[in-house]
């Protein structure tokens, strides 16, 4: 651990170029076995064919062969040696890559255009069995803003549109196993309000106090856990000091953000994707495999990120 | 008399200015002025020449903050009172009296002050509920962007969601916007029946809007990338006179709201310009964290909302 900006604590692993040495180096062992479905999006099968160039996948690609061939051909895309499932349907697509996860086949599966609710509608069908009963399945969002020296992990952004205390707690456990496959260890959790103080008025402070308490009794454990935190507060030492914070762990050095619900966390995605000149990457973690994703208007480079991720989050 | 639309902070402060020039200074009362931030700002404020500050409170206290901070309050008019309370009443009715075109915060809590704005005594209260408008100047956005209610309904219902809207456009009027562009916030792009204001919104809150609200255009639910971006339009092939050019976003709960709209100012420069609208003054508040700009921005926002206020006399 390094100490700097404000005796912010920076964790070894704190930027993409350094998720994507561990990705490389994992790969170098053993490929990851990717399905990327529905390859209509091109900047998504960009990503995939540079992932693939890169040596981090064993790919497969299930979808409309021609279309897919005509798009690498028009831009000039090398598939190397992904094999080729043609099927016209999305919906199968998704299904055939579900299953080939749960026969142990794949070890990640790559989204390419669908809607996210439509996608997970299909990979939540309980015939299925791609998420356990036993796991929260969440959206992982991580974000490396230009003026924040470390990445930030935020949670959930496209599964649980408004978690009680008890899904907030396995978002925790997710976050805690997660961050641990990234190679940051004990994360630093901030539990996201609009006010850092407790009111009883505003539930989500009374929540967040709770699962800070629950921290401590190390009924959450393998992270510091502090809520309700304001998002300056927990990012930003100097705001944490001016709001007298400055016994906390967490205040002002998050590592992690769990977001009181989906559109908090998506619009603070969105918000730094588009605006906070973040590099993001984002994946769905909870079930047989990991699935990356992109939002549907990032970049191809945030796409590539996803890609990254998910290598990093398969088993 | 109309002017060309506000579109980022800088132009905000300089029609503040402008609008001072034409004999149209704005007068800002202060409740419990004892507070270095808030002497600051307004002492800054009146050294540029766009208000006139009253700073009601300890007029000790004022004067010892002033003097360890080196801030300059020659030019402010003090009227001393030492009690807190007694101050915010003292900063209300002047705005009662029509003496202050609006109201800020000093050393006293937001909800303490604004029971005293909504005291019956003052007629001050409007027909809608109170809420907070954040005016952010984004980089990268080509216009200003109120994200609202971030500040003071926790949870609102559909009708004070719709009247939180309402206050909104008002702000929009006022930085002489037309049409007001207006997108109703949603998690997800497609319409999804899990989300559980989707029915209110679309039931309620957006035909309630068209219905009653004048040159605005609405549009929701839609996302904050939606909203606000022309790369998710091209992309999406999303129709619609909001999509990429929202001037207000309207979100769900007071967490959404506050937490995006921080996101944005801590990391990527947004200036913020925070403004309390549904009482017949606007009521300004600034805080310890807030950059020069941003206290700047905001009481330029207030005194603009006054001079809309006085012009229109859409109280009355």
């Amino acid at each position: 651990m390094e100490e700097n900006n404000n005796d912010m604590v920076i964790p070894d692993i704190h930027s993409f170029d350094q998720v994507l040495h561990r990705a490389r180096q994992k790969a170098s062992g053993k490929r990851t076995r990717a399905a990327f479905v529905v390859p209509s999006d091109v900047d998504m099968l960009k990503a995939f064919t540079k992932a693939v160039g890169d040596g981090l996948l064993d790919p497969t690609i299930i979808g409309d062969e021609e279309l897919l061939k005509k798009n690498a051909d028009e831009h000039g895309l090398d598939l190397g040696d992904s094999k080729i499932i043609d099927m016209n349907q999305p919906d199968m697509a998704v299904a055939t890559a579900a299953q080939m996860a749960i026969k142990g086949g794949i070890d990640l599966i790559v989204k390419g255009r669908m809607a996210n609710d439509d996608f997970l509608a299909l990979l939540f069908a309980r015939e299925l069995a791609f998420f356990s009963r036993k796991k929260t399945a969440c959206h992982i969002g991580v974000i490396k803003p230009e003026r924040y020296p470390k990445l930030l992990f935020l949670t959930d952004a496209g599964v649980i549109i408004e978690p009680d205390l008890k899904q907030k707690a396995a978002l925790i456990q997710n976050i805690v196993e997660f961050t641990g496959l990234v190679g940051v260890n004990c994360p630093r959790v901030a539990l996201l309000a609009a006010v850092e103080v407790v009111y009883p008025q505003m539930p989500v402070t009374t929540e967040a106090a709770v699962l800070s308490k629950m921290a401590e009794r190390k009924q959450i454990t393998g992270a510091h856990v502090d809520g309700p935190l304001s998002f300056d507060v927990a990012v930003d030492m100097p705001a944490a000091h001016s709001k007298g914070i400055t016994d906390s762990a967490v205040a002002g050095q998050a590592d992690a953000l769990v977001a009181p619900n989906i559109e908090t966390a998506n619009g603070i995605y969105t918000a730094m994707s588009l605006y906070g000149r973040a590099e993001v990457a984002g994946l769905i973690y909870g079930g047989r495999v990991p699935v990356a994703l992109g939002s549907r208007s990032d970049s191809m480079e945030n796409k590539y990120r996803s890609i990254v991720l998910g290598v990093i989050a398969s088993t | 008399m109309e002017q060309k639309p506000i579109h980022s902070a800088d132009e905000l402060i300089r029609r503040a200015v402008a609008l001072a020039g034409k004999g149209r200074k704005r007068t800002i009362a202060v409740a419990a002025a004892q507070d270095v931030d808030v002497i600051g700002a307004v002492s800054q404020a009146q050294a540029e020449g766009f208000l006139n500050g009253v700073l009601v409170g300890d007029a000790n206290l004022i004067e010892k903050t002033a003097g360890e901070h080196s801030l300059d309050i020659g030019h402010l008019n003090i009227v001393d009172i030492k009690d807190v309370t007694a101050a915010a009443h003292g900063a209300v009715k002047m705005a009662a009296e029509g003496r202050a075109d609006a109201i800020m915060k000093g050393f006293l809590p937001t909800s303490a002050l604004l029971k005293v704005v909504l005291d019956k005594q003052y007629g001050l209260r409007g027909k809608n509920t109170l809420s907070h408008c954040a005016v952010l100047d984004i980089p990268g956005y080509h216009k200003l962007l109120n994200l609202t209610d971030g500040g003071m309904v926790v949870r609102p219902d559909p009708e004070q969601k719709y009247q939180i809207l309402e206050n909104a456009v008002l702000v929009g009027r006022a930085l002489g916007l037309s049409p007001v562009k207006v997108a109703v916030s949603a998690a997800v792009d497609s319409f999804s029946e899990k989300v559980p204001h989707i029915h209110s919104d679309i039931d309620y809150v957006i035909p309630t809007a068209k219905k009653t609200l004048e040159d605005i255009v609405i549009q929701g639910p839609i996302t904050f990338e939606l909203a606000t971006s022309k790369r998710g339009f091209e992309y999406k092939d999303e129709t619609g006179l909001v999509v990429g050019d929202a001037d207000i976003f309207l979100m769900d709960s007071i967490e959404e709201c506050n937490l995006v709209a921080k996101s944005l100012i801590q990391f990527a420069q947004a200036v913020f310009a925070g403004v309390i609208v549904g009482a017949k003054v606007p009521v300004s508040l600034v805080s310890r964290t807030d950059t020069v700009k941003n206290k700047k921005a905001s009481l330029a926002l207030a005194c603009l909302l006054a001079d809309y206020y006085d012009r229109t006399k859409v109280w009355k």
